[in-house]
């Protein structure tokens, strides 16, 4: 039974297919099993299989503006770095809306983090998917012990990158 | 009428001039008793006094076979002295024995590079000296020793162990909780980390050597003696070693619990795994110091326990080592580095 495309994930377009072809291509002509993607692209225009795509100026532009939104961050008292721009959608067939923290609703802010939660999950589910298929087919050794709560990780993440080298607080 | 002079023929009769086979011949033609049977006697005589020097020599080679001597006399452990009776005599005083004929005791738990060798000569007088050391510390120095406080006396330890200056609170804290603490310099080639015993059924001591200063060796060590004492494993470290399971696995069971426990003093063992399966196998710096801020440990220990885990190379994260051997010796009860006890007081 073919495996359903899971909901709300678009095909790979024209363009995404030829990229995915040239990949297989410089691994198969050079045997390369650990590429770099600055490797393939060198050999690709070396090897006259890559055309700059015409794209309109707007869709450009406006991939930047995405990219960019997506950085911009302050430094808030606590000493954390927030995002400052985030987008939503009010609905499937809605259009994808930006607002900087200090002026989004609470409803949009929900959706904008459960849609980012969303991806997350996506991509914990895809990262499990690979694991047991490896493990199934390809792995030698102990099977890959894939972690999927995060808690341990936010909180350590959210902790200095330098040790805080004095005695603890409860010191009862 | 031996044709010699008095004096030579005195030399002769008292055994300090050899009888030659002219003399035998010449006591033959005087007294009428073959010359081969002075000559048998000459030679049983010499046989005798030879095998009184070789008895000399083997009593001298058991002393040095027992006991490093020389680093001994240097270190101020026994008299400094050539005579063969009295290196004889201090070493039964160091030692606690009434003949060399036995094996020194050690009483308790080493840690040691090799846990299943028999201790060397080198590692039983550094733990018995560790002993002598311990017992100078004043009894009124320390609280009583009691076993159902060995849990809070381990949770005080973790906390000393996540801070770089804890260590110089160590002999502080295990002297109110009545164990002792001394620090020991090891013999040279005498590889011994640690030693746990009693002087008595309420007296631990936890001797150190503090061979590699370095702090993660430290606290596991430390960990470790202070899990023996816990479970007062004081079996003679080479009375296990004949048991071919413990070959097969390496340390016997003790050790290896000491090992386990000691480490679970500092970091969690579902922690340190929960950590090693999400982030290993590649760690960074930041990585290892967030998770250290988060559970409130030293770095130094965590990138210990994940060596000796295997889960990172022994030659990585050298950087971040913290030196700790002078801070402890400041501390402590310390033979060694130049630090030296008053004779009078170990003796």
């Amino acid at each position: 039974m073919k495996p359903r495309r899971k909901k709300g994930r678009k095909a790979p377009d024209k363009f995404e297919k030829d990229i995915a072809s040239m990949i297989a291509a410089y691994v198969a002509d050079t045997g390369d099993q650990r590429w770099t993607r600055d490797k393939v692209a060198a050999w690709a225009i070396k090897k006259n299989k890559w055309e700059q795509r015409p794209i309109s100026a707007v869709r450009e532009l406006s991939r930047i503006i995405g990219r960019v939104a997506r950085q911009v961050t302050f430094v808030d008292d606590d000493g954390n770095e927030v995002r400052k721009y985030h987008s939503f959608q009010l609905g499937d067939e809605q259009p994808r809306l930006w607002s900087s923290i200090d002026a989004i609703t609470p409803e949009a802010m929900t959706a904008s983090i459960n849609d980012r939660r969303d991806k997350l999950v996506d991509g914990a589910v895809k990262m499990v998917i690979d694991a047991e298929h490896y493990d199934k087919h390809y792995n030698t050794g102990d099977s890959i012990r894939v972690e999927t709560d995060l808690t341990k990780d936010v909180k350590e993440k959210r902790q200095p990158g330098l040790y805080d080298d004095v005695p603890p607080d409860d010191d009862d | 009428m031996l044709g010699r002079t008095t004096a030579r023929v005195s030399q002769i009769m008292t055994g300090k001039q050899e009888l030659s086979p002219e003399i035998a011949l010449a006591l033959e033609s005087v007294f009428g008793v073959p010359a081969t049977v002075w000559l048998q006697r000459e030679a049983a005589y010499r046989l005798y006094l030879a095998s009184a020097d070789t008895s000399a020599i083997r009593r001298r080679a058991r002393m040095y076979e027992l006991a490093p001597v020389r680093e001994m006399q240097k270190r101020g452990w026994i008299d400094s002295s050539e005579s063969t009776d009295d290196i004889e005599k201090e070493l039964l005083r160091f030692f606690e024995m009434d003949s060399l004929e036995v094996e020194p005791a050690i009483h308790g738990a080493m840690r040691k590079t090799n846990p299943i060798a028999p201790p060397t000569a080198s590692q039983t007088a550094w733990a018995c000296r560790v002993r002598q050391v311990a017992r100078a510390i004043p009894a009124d120095s320390l609280g009583a020793y009691n076993e159902s406080k060995i849990d809070a006396c381990k949770k005080q330890i973790r906390k000393l162990a996540s801070y770089s200056a804890g260590v110089g609170k160590v002999p502080e804290l295990l002297a109110s909780f009545g164990i002792r603490f001394v620090v020991v310099e090891g013999l040279p080639g005498a590889k011994v980390d640690g030693y746990a015993t009693w002087l008595n059924d309420d007296t631990p001591v936890i001797g150190m050597s503090i061979k590699y200063d370095r702090m993660d060796s430290f606290w596991h060590t430390l960990g470790h003696e202070l899990i023996h004492v816990q479970h007062r494993d004081a079996a003679p470290i080479d009375g296990d070693v004949s048991d071919p399971d413990e070959l097969i696995h390496g340390k016997a069971p003790i050790e290896r619990r000491a090992d386990s426990e000691g480490a679970a003093i500092y970091v969690a063992p579902d922690e340190l795994e929960s950590f090693i399966r999400r982030v290993g196998p590649v760690y960074t710096t930041e990585r290892i110091n967030q998770f250290a801020n988060s559970i409130k440990m030293h770095p130094c220990i965590i990138i210990g326990q994940l060596k000796h885990r295997g889960a990172i190379g022994w030659s990585k994260f050298t950087k971040i080592s913290v030196p700790v051997r002078e801070a402890v010796i400041k501390s402590s009860i310390t033979d060694g580095w130049g630090k030296s006890l008053f004779p009078g007081v170990v003796k």
